[in-house]
């Protein structure tokens, strides 16, 4: 069985890439795609504290509330990939690029 | 007639000259003159036949007290005032003079004012003048009557500067309005300490003034010195508007204003008001012996002040406005001594020949414009006049009636009134009273002279102004020269209604030639019984033959005072070429002599005034112009906050590059630093 610090660990380096991506990258395709990086970081480390708790919550959820809520982030997730996808689609008709900076209407 | 309660008849005479107003100041302007004239004139005269018809009632009932709980003007804790109006003798009084006269002056503006385009302009303030003293007179509480003070106020400021194109008439009415409030702060802080000390402001009705001080007074609970402090206060009020030293000032500027208004401020209304609100409170005033004294005194300084100024005025309006200033000097001196009854017989009698006087005099000056043009000082000019006689023979003859009157010449109303007064302050038998008698003698004497000085110069001798103004001269129009022959018939007989005791020494056999007095005697009954048995304020009741022969050498004295006098100035100043005589008498190489300029500058008052408070004023508004205005509000508060605004708005903008990656880095940060401070809070609890 894996060691909970390892996969925390993974949870972590992949937060970091995803978030580096978004901050760095200019292409908002991969803009999304860094953000779905660090929402499954989350996810990932969602059910390592899952399993490394079990047994000791109590009530509806009892031990098993961070797989219900890795189940809703994937939801929304999903959700959140759809209106993204849609608003790129429709800053492309604009201004025929899907790049991030060139949207900056309001600057100043 | 109309079968109305007698309360919505007393109401539509206090109204009817607000609708002329109002047809006049909505739709004037699409009038002729002579039909806007016939609205004011119409809904005064109908209000005075109103007047007329409710006036028979109170002569022998009671008063009439209507207030309508409808018409309820504020009611704050325990103030509650109505727009109620009360009619009992003195308001009737007042309110047949006010609607009388101010008919009488209406009837005359339609020709005096015929030419002058602004005519509907004139008619709705003239009606509105008349509205704001029915007000005054009639209201049945002091608010009531600090309406009609305020509206009396703003209307001679209207009328005064009516022909606003000249600056000097504006100035004129703008010194009027600021005078008076002066006075009117005065008479408000009065109201207040009236109200301190009984709790109510209205007059009648059973939390009334009236039986609010007599209860007071039956239980010994009259703050001497409160009143005191209240007379003075309202007195300042009334010096304002009755135009008494120190506040005379605007009077003789007031001319500056069509004639027909002169006449109007000077005798129905606005001047009067003082004494109306002396004699409404006189059951105060009877316990303020030491306010009362200084009304005395200053009504007597002002009677000599402004009688003295009277004799060298060239201006043919001006030597009547110092005579009105004179008048009501003598009016305040009867008030001051106690004599109500007196001053208002004063102020009866005067009203008649005061507006007969002014009246004439625009008659003249009306004249003298067709020729010499409109606003040509040279048609107010004495000097430049003379010989009219026999141009203007109503004008002329009636005017001398009227000055007769003025004058105080025997069996004129003028001298019954003045006369009285003048023996009340030698009855008094102080010494304060021989010197208040002296001044007033002093001053009659001086009056006497400058009248028939002002009949000599424009009437008689001969004409000295330029030809063509003279040949053009002609009698007024028979609007104009009715209401003169109407207001002198008044003028001489008026003073017979109250003739002294020593002509009729049994007022108890009811006489009517005493009716006047007895008639007044419900107003004073409750001041009269509150005094004290000695007192030097109470009015005389019994007449002893020590007393009527002293009357009777009174009356010899001001009989020939007045008639020596008036011949006198007569005899000088109706011979042709007299008047050259008195010029080199009073101007020597080219210079005036020192009595002579004092005099003709009035003392020097306005340039005094203009010292000491008009300029400290100026400049002291002007530093808060400078400081208050420009450096802090202006520099400070608004370009200030604006300034603030626009450079942090400035900096702040710079944030806003519009890179969305600029954000997500701001929002990354932020999400750390949360983290960390959590973590380290979390530390701290644990």
């Amino acid at each position: 069985m894996l060691e909970p610090k390892t996969v925390l660990f993974l949870a972590a380096v992949l937060f970091s890439a995803g978030m580096y991506g978004v901050l760095s990258r200019r292409n908002m395709i991969m803009i999304l795609m860094s953000l779905e990086l660090m929402l499954n970081a989350v996810n990932i480390s969602l059910v390592t504290y899952s399993r490394h708790w079990a047994g000791q919550g109590a009530g509806l959820m009892g031990s098993h509330s961070g797989q219900f809520f890795t189940l809703m982030v994937m939801a929304v997730a999903a959700a959140e990939v759809g209106i993204g996808l849609a608003i790129i689609v429709a800053i492309y008709r604009r201004t025929q690029t899907a790049d991030a900076d060139s949207a900056a209407e309001l600057k100043n | 007639m109309l079968e109305l309660p007698k309360e919505t008849l007393l109401y539509l005479v206090a109204l009817l000259p607000l609708i002329g107003f109002l047809i006049n100041g909505f739709f004037g302007r699409s009038m002729s003159p002579t039909s806007s004239g016939g609205v004011a004139a119409g809904s005064v005269a109908a209000s005075f036949l109103i007047a007329v018809g409710l006036f028979v009632g109170p002569l022998q009932k009671a008063s009439i007290h209507a207030h309508p709980e409808f018409l309820t003007w504020m009611a704050t804790g325990g103030l509650k005032v109505n727009l109620g109006l009360y009619l009992d003798e003195l308001s009737g009084l007042y309110m047949l003079i006010i609607t009388g006269i101010g008919a009488l002056i209406h009837v005359y503006s339609i020709g005096y004012m015929k030419h002058d385009e602004g005519h509907w302009r004139y008619f709705a303030y003239l009606n509105l003048f008349v509205f704001s003293m029915l007000m005054l007179v009639l209201g049945d509480s002091l608010l009531t009557m600090f309406l009609g003070w305020e509206g009396v106020g703003l209307c001679s400021y209207l009328l005064i500067g009516f022909w606003y194109k000249d600056l000097k008439n504006t100035n004129a009415g703008m010194k009027a309005f600021i005078v008076n409030r002066i006075g009117d702060f005065g008479f408000m802080v009065g109201m207040f300490l009236v109200f301190w000390h009984f709790g109510t402001l209205s007059y009648a009705g059973g939390d009334g003034l009236f039986a609010s001080v007599r209860e007071s007074t039956a239980n010994g609970q009259i703050d001497h010195t409160l009143l005191n402090w209240a007379g003075l206060c309202m007195f300042v009020g009334a010096c304002g508007k009755s135009a008494q030293i120190p506040l005379f000032v605007w009077l003789p500027d007031a001319m500056a204003g069509p004639t027909p208004v002169s006449a109007l401020i000077h005798a129905a209304t606005m001047v009067t008001a003082g004494i109306y609100m002396l004699a409404r409170m006189n059951f105060v005033y009877v316990h303020a012996e030491q306010a009362m004294m200084v009304i005395a005194i200053i009504g007597a300084c002002t009677a000599l002040f402004a009688g003295t100024i009277g004799l060298v005025q060239r201006d043919i309006k001006k030597v009547l406005a110092y005579s009105t200033v004179s008048q009501l000097g003598f009016m305040f001196l009867a008030a001051g001594l106690g004599q109500f009854n007196l001053a208002v017989f004063h102020v009866f009698t005067h009203a008649f020949f005061k507006a007969l006087l002014f009246l004439g005099s625009g008659s003249v000056i009306h004249s003298l414009e067709h020729t010499l043009g409109h606003g040509n000082p040279d048609s107010q000019d004495m000097w430049k006049m003379g010989g009219l006689k026999k141009k203007m023979p109503v004008t002329c003859w009636t005017m001398v009636i009227g000055s007769m009157a003025l004058a105080g010449i025997p069996l004129t109303s003028g001298f019954f009134s003045k006369d009285a007064i003048l023996f009340s302050a030698f009855h008094r038998g102080d010494t304060l009273g021989m010197v208040l008698y002296g001044m007033g003698m002093v001053a009659a004497l001086c009056t006497a002279f400058y009248t028939f000085r002002m009949i000599g110069l424009t009437f008689f001798g001969s004409w000295r102004g330029s030809e063509a103004a003279y040949a053009h001269a002609d009698e007024s129009p028979a609007s104009m020269t009715l209401p003169l022959v109407i207001l002198s018939v008044f003028a001489l007989v008026a003073g017979l209604l109250w003739l002294p005791p020593a002509i009729v020494p049994h007022p108890e056999s009811g006489s009517i030639w005493v009716s006047f007095k007895h008639w007044l005697d419900p107003i004073w009954v409750q001041g009269q019984t509150a005094m004290s048995a000695d007192s030097l304020l109470r009015m005389p009741v019994e007449h002893d033959d020590a007393t009527i022969r002293a009357e009777w050498m009174n009356i010899g004295i001001s009989s020939v005072v007045a008639v020596v006098m008036s011949l006198f100035g007569f005899a000088v100043y109706s011979k042709p070429g007299s008047l050259e005589k008195v010029k080199a008498l009073a101007i020597r190489n080219g210079r005036p002599n020192l009595v002579y300029s004092i005099l003709l500058n009035k003392y020097y008052v306005d340039e005094l005034y203009d010292f000491l408070v008009v300029r400290p004023l100026k400049l002291a508004s002007d530093v808060l112009f400078v400081v208050v205005d420009v450096v802090i509000i202006d520099l400070i508060c608004v370009r200030g906050v604006a300034e603030i605004v626009r450079v942090s708005s400035d900096l702040g903008r710079r944030i806003q590059t519009g890179v969305v990656r600029h954000y997500l880095y701001a929002f990354a940060v932020g999400a750390v630093v949360l983290t960390a401070l959590f973590l380290l809070i979390a530390q701290r609890g644990a």
